[in-house]
């Protein structure tokens, strides 16, 4: 076996691309041929080092707005916004979502670390639908533009993997944000994780994870 | 809830599939879930900025549950997947006229010594600065390649799919996929060694103050 070969053969012999016969062929060069091995060997050093270009942790809200764009589209409730399948265009969040996915992130944290005060009663918007030992009460500050009683509040649990727990979608009335707050409580809160607060039958930049007390 | 096992933790790929082909959401939650982490790796390395890829990978999500109905049962869910993941990124490079965003969070000074790294087995490489270093220095070579070498060392090297299986994204021949990851790595071996040797690409001084800039361009 000639060097021009075996060289040409050294990156599929690493990716064990090759034949048992010509892996056989290959070694038995490189072990007499001092061009070649250390060819190889500096292969595997620029293998290793491509190691070292490390995987990108996905953010959990990724799968989350893509079925929920689905989910909407679906049922008509949007026409074609953001990512479109066809095109590839930015995905396109208000500024109104935005600023108020940042505030419910504060108001959720604050909320369950016990530290801050509940304002207001928390009766008005009942989870007795979702089935936990613990109950448990939640405020959410919201931005003056969002209209909770057209978008509603999506609760899920586990880790964001499970079905939906039933929740209050849908059933926040207007007048609970008169003051840019929404309370509720119920059972179930403690194994609550995230916050859907899907603007315009999306969940856009919402996704809000909440530290559980 | 923790520790509960997920509705379809032992379905494949292929069943999710048919699931999915039937329009069940859940079934599609869990093939996204399957695939994201994957996937966004995938594109972040193949645009170089992570915004992109995440517009990149909801794309490519939107796209395989909008085309489920033509994904035919007798090939691999994977492959599948991959193959409108890699058309989603070479249409988004070619739109973008092939500049490459490059995000360097760590600059690599003219002392940086990561010689030992080649040396070492192992050891060197637990170390995290340096593995930062040796991180950007890898990214940096990657993003040199031509997008078509670029992307067959993605799908190989980090994606660890056979040659066989990038033939199959990226529609070409098994000996084209051998010869793109042959002058590919042969490539970065060379980019690698002048990083070793203490050179810099060249622009990459200019750069190194934004987290993301036009770096350079990539040929193809």
């Amino acid at each position: 076996m000639k060097c021009r070969k075996t060289i040409r053969q050294l990156p599929a012999y690493l990716d064990h691309e090759l034949s048992q016969g010509e892996v056989t062929e290959l070694e038995r060069h490189v072990d007499v041929c001092v061009f070649c091995s250390t060819e190889l060997a500096a292969l595997r050093a620029t293998s290793r080092m491509l190691d070292a270009w490390e995987d990108i942790p996905p953010r959990r809200w990724h799968m989350d707005r893509v079925i929920n764009q689905i989910r909407a589209e679906e049922q008509g409730v949007t026409e074609n916004r953001g990512i479109g399948v066809r095109g590839l265009p930015r995905w396109s969040v208000s500024t109104a979502i935005r600023s108020a996915a940042f505030v419910v992130v504060v108001a959720g944290f604050a909320l369950f670390s016990d530290r801050v005060p509940i304002q207001g009663t928390a009766d008005e918007v009942p989870l007795d639908r979702v089935n936990s030992p613990e109950p448990a009460k939640a405020l959410i500050a919201i931005d003056n533009y969002i209209r909770p009683s057209e978008y509603g509040l999506v609760l899920r649990g586990e880790d964001n993997r499970g079905p939906f727990i039933p929740t209050s979608s849908g059933g926040l009335r207007t007048r609970h944000a008169e003051d840019g707050h929404l309370f509720f409580e119920g059972r179930g809160l403690g194994e609550v994780n995230h916050i859907y607060f899907p603007g315009e039958g999306m969940a856009v930049e919402s996704l809000i994870p909440l530290e559980l007390r | 809830m923790s520790g509960m096992k997920r509705q379809f933790e032992d379905v494949t790929d292929e069943e999710l599939m048919c699931l999915v082909q039937k329009g069940n959401m859940d079934a599609f939650s869990e093939l996204a879930w399957r695939y994201e982490g994957r996937l966004l790796s995938f594109l972040h390395r193949f645009v170089g900025n992570a915004s992109q890829a995440e517009d990149l990978l909801q794309g490519t999500l939107l796209r395989v549950y909008g085309a489920r109905a033509r994904f035919k049962g007798s090939g691999r869910v994977s492959t599948w997947v991959y193959t409108i993941a890699a058309n989603l990124a070479k249409d988004y490079l070619r739109k973008t006229k092939k500049y490459r965003f490059l995000s360097l969070e760590t600059p690599v000074g003219p002392s940086s010594n990561v010689i030992d790294f080649f040396e070492a087995e192992g050891e060197s490489a637990s170390d995290s600065a340096q593995k930062k270093e040796i991180s950007r220095m890898v990214r940096l070579a990657v993003d040199r390649l031509p997008h078509h070498q670029r992307m067959a060392i993605l799908l190989s090297h980090y994606e660890g799919m056979s040659y066989d299986e990038i033939a199959k994204i990226l529609r070409c021949s098994k000996g084209t996929v051998k010869s793109r990851v042959f002058r590919a790595k042969m490539k970065l071996k060379e980019f690698l060694a002048d990083y070793l040797a203490g050179k810099e690409v060249a622009g990459s001084d200019e750069v190194q103050e934004d987290d993301t800039t036009i770096a350079g361009i990539s040929g193809s």
